[in-house]
């Protein structure tokens, strides 16, 4: 009788189901990483990270920054940047909890603040796509333009508290899933969808690899810019406002740090900033892993200051590795684990 | 482009006549704008913007972007001022900020090599670095000069009405214009800037001009820091967050173009006082100061769009 569960010489089956499950491993590679990192910092905080008030903090720390995120992603794919993603989600937060504060009912404080998500986005979408001014620049000029609306909006004075309903947005529960969590999730899966089944996505995709082959191709590419960045203006204002709905007040300075998380994240997981590739999903692993990285020095008492320079560093390097990265090196490595002993 | 007068280059052109009407409608309707006063304030005033908009402008040339001249200003003016209040000599506590400035920008430029990522990304990080550093050195605190410290003279001093920061801005800017227009390593950042697959074959050196560069910006902004330090009369590790947008703006409206290759550190210059010759005004007719940010972001939109349509061939993609 034989059940060989593995074949005794390599047949092309055997070879194609490696090879699928191998580019799947160094497509998502983040996520044993992020695995790691949480072993690790359980390890060094000797149990306190995974107390169950730990983890559920991460989530909703993380959630508004993943979100945020998603949005660049979708930007650095086109091989741009935004970095008004930082204004928006300011300008965001001040209007939605100002209008909450003044008695408006929640949906019109929220529309208001996707509405100016959208409208940044649209003006960053139409510098870019139509008067071709570069995204770093285009972004730059709104980043400032948005913080000082949001000022000017506010007096230049911080929302320090907000109505209770307003609370519940960005720091309640849905079953055990913080609120903020599940909205990350839904995002995801709408991007997922929009990215890998509708034409929309595989423009993004193709403008970010060859602007000038996917012009010639008959890809839409002023459609395309224009869906990324209204996409990413939309998503900081909700990052924006679930923020300042889970810490209940609204600054009205932009956080830099904040706006470095994001682009973070997004290389950390693995998108190439020349454009053209990576997954919506690895993004949100990216943050995560930022987070995380935060949240143990924070546990093992590192100084706030310190730690933002170790996050720096841990982008920088992790660009220059994701630079390097080769499948067929992994695939060589892993076959060498794999082969069995010779006798 | 074509024919001499197509768009962009009147356009080009439009900047100077920009600067005129912002020197001459304010001075006309506003009595207060030409005193002795506001125009003394003003150039004062000027001196960090100046040199900072001079060293981004080698950045630029090389295609690149500094996003944290900024941030070296302050932890420079953190620097200088602690090392004055540990008992330095004002020499030798301006000559340690000027290498730390030096080798902050170098070390940038050798992390863009080294690294091969976009310099704005490097220089993002590096930002969060030098702001931490300065913040890590004085405590979150402003570091007020020693008693009878000669430094604020820089601010304040004058040879023939002409206050010493503006001197010191003309003399860097004489020197900057020697070293990049009769200097081999001057010529080398344009070439590079301009085409770098070209500079590259006809044997410049990319590494060598990307290091001089980001050494160059960083040198310049610790040149303001010192500048900073003596007008602020303290060591400020929050101060200059804003300054990395007026840089690049001040440049890009003076000519230095976003894409490498074009500019001159003349223009940087005439980008820097219309600039600031823009908030002057605003400041005059008391607009609310968070105004001035907005108007701060749409001159980078408004000179990143001039810079487009004057450097048409390069931004068709």
């Amino acid at each position: 009788m034989s059940s060989v569960s593995r074949p005794l010489f390599r047949t092309p089956e055997s070879d194609l189901a490696r090879r699928r499950m191998l580019a799947v491993l160094s497509t998502y590679r983040i996520w044993p990483v992020l695995i790691l990192l949480m072993a690790a910092a359980a390890a060094a905080s000797g149990g306190i990270f995974l107390r169950p008030s730990n983890l559920v903090a991460i989530l909703f720390i993380a959630a508004p920054t993943a979100i945020a995120a998603l949005g660049q992603t979708l930007v650095i794919m086109t091989a741009g940047i935004d970095l008004s993603v930082a204004a928006i989600w300011v300008l965001a937060a001040v209007l939605a909890a100002g209008l909450a504060n003044d008695g408006w009912a929640l949906p019109i404080s929220v529309l208001a603040a996707l509405g100016v998500g959208a409208l940044g986005g649209l003006l960053n979408g139409a510098l870019v796509a139509l008067l071709r001014v570069p995204p770093l620049i285009t972004t730059l000029g709104t980043l400032s333009v948005g913080e000082g609306v949001a000022r000017v909006y506010t007096g230049n004075s911080p929302i320090l508290s907000v109505p209770p309903a307003y609370k519940a947005l960005g720091a309640s529960y849905f079953g055990p899933l913080p609120l903020p969590t599940l909205i990350l999730v839904t995002v995801v899966l709408a991007l997922v969808f929009v990215m890998h089944r509708m034409a929309i996505g595989r423009q993004v995709y193709a403008v970010g690899g060859n602007l000038v082959a996917a012009r010639y191709a008959g890809v839409n590419v002023g459609g395309a810019l224009f869906f990324v960045y209204i996409a990413s203006g939309l998503l900081a204002s909700l990052a924006g406002l679930l923020q300042s709905a889970y810490v209940q007040e609204a600054l009205t300075n932009v956080d830099m740090s904040t706006l470095f998380a994001t682009i973070g994240g997004v290389v950390v997981g693995g998108t190439a900033l020349t454009g053209g590739s990576g997954r919506i999903v690895n993004s949100v692993g990216g943050v995560l892993v930022i987070v995380v990285v935060e949240n143990m020095m924070n546990i093992l008492g590192v100084s706030p200051l310190l730690s933002e320079g170790v996050l720096g560093a841990i982008v920088l390097v992790t660009v220059y590795l994701n630079l390097g990265f080769n499948p067929n090196a992994l695939n060589a490595w892993i076959s060498r684990l794999a082969r069995p002993p010779v006798k | 482009m074509a024919g001499p007068w197509s768009l962009g280059l009147m356009i080009d052109q439009a900047r100077w006549i920009a600067l005129a009407l912002a020197v001459a409608v304010p001075a006309i309707l506003n009595p207060h704008f030409r005193s002795h006063d506001n125009i003394q304030g003003f150039l004062q005033s000027i001196g960090v913007l100046l040199i900072l908009a001079m060293g981004q402008s080698f950045v630029l040339l090389i295609a690149e972007i500094d996003l944290s001249v900024g941030a070296v200003l302050a932890m420079g003016s953190v620097v200088l001022a602690s090392l004055l209040e540990h008992g330095w000599p004002l020499w030798a506590g301006v000559l340690a900020t000027l290498a730390a400035g030096l080798s902050f920008g170098a070390l940038s430029g050798v992390s863009v090599l080294a690294l091969r990522i976009p310099s704005f990304i490097v220089t993002f990080a590096f930002m969060g670095i030098a702001f931490a550093t300065g913040l890590v050195i004085s405590g979150g605190n402003r570091i007020g000069l020693p008693a009878g410290s000669l430094l604020p003279r820089l601010a304040t001093g004058e040879i023939f009405g002409i206050p010493y920061q503006v001197v010191l801005a003309l003399v860097l800017l004489a020197l900057g214009t020697f070293v990049l227009r009769h200097l081999p390593i001057g010529r080398r950042l344009y070439a590079v800037g301009g085409n770098p697959e070209a500079a590259r074959l006809s044997g410049v050196s990319i590494r060598q001009a990307t290091l001089v560069a980001f050494g160059l910006s960083g040198l310049f902004a610790s040149i303001a820091a010192v500048v900073y330090t003596s007008r602020i009369v303290s060591g400020n590790p929050i101060g200059g967050a804003n300054l990395n947008l007026q840089s690049i703006a001040a440049a890009v409206i003076g000519g230095v173009s976003l894409f490498g290759g074009k500019g001159t550190l003349v223009g940087a210059c005439f980008g820097a006082i219309l600039y600031s010759l823009i908030e002057n005004v605003l400041n005059l007719y008391n607009v609310n100061p968070n105004i001035t940010e907005i108007v701060a972001g749409v001159i980078v939109l408004v000179a990143g769009l001039i810079n487009v349509l004057t450097d048409a061939n390069r931004a068709k993609a």
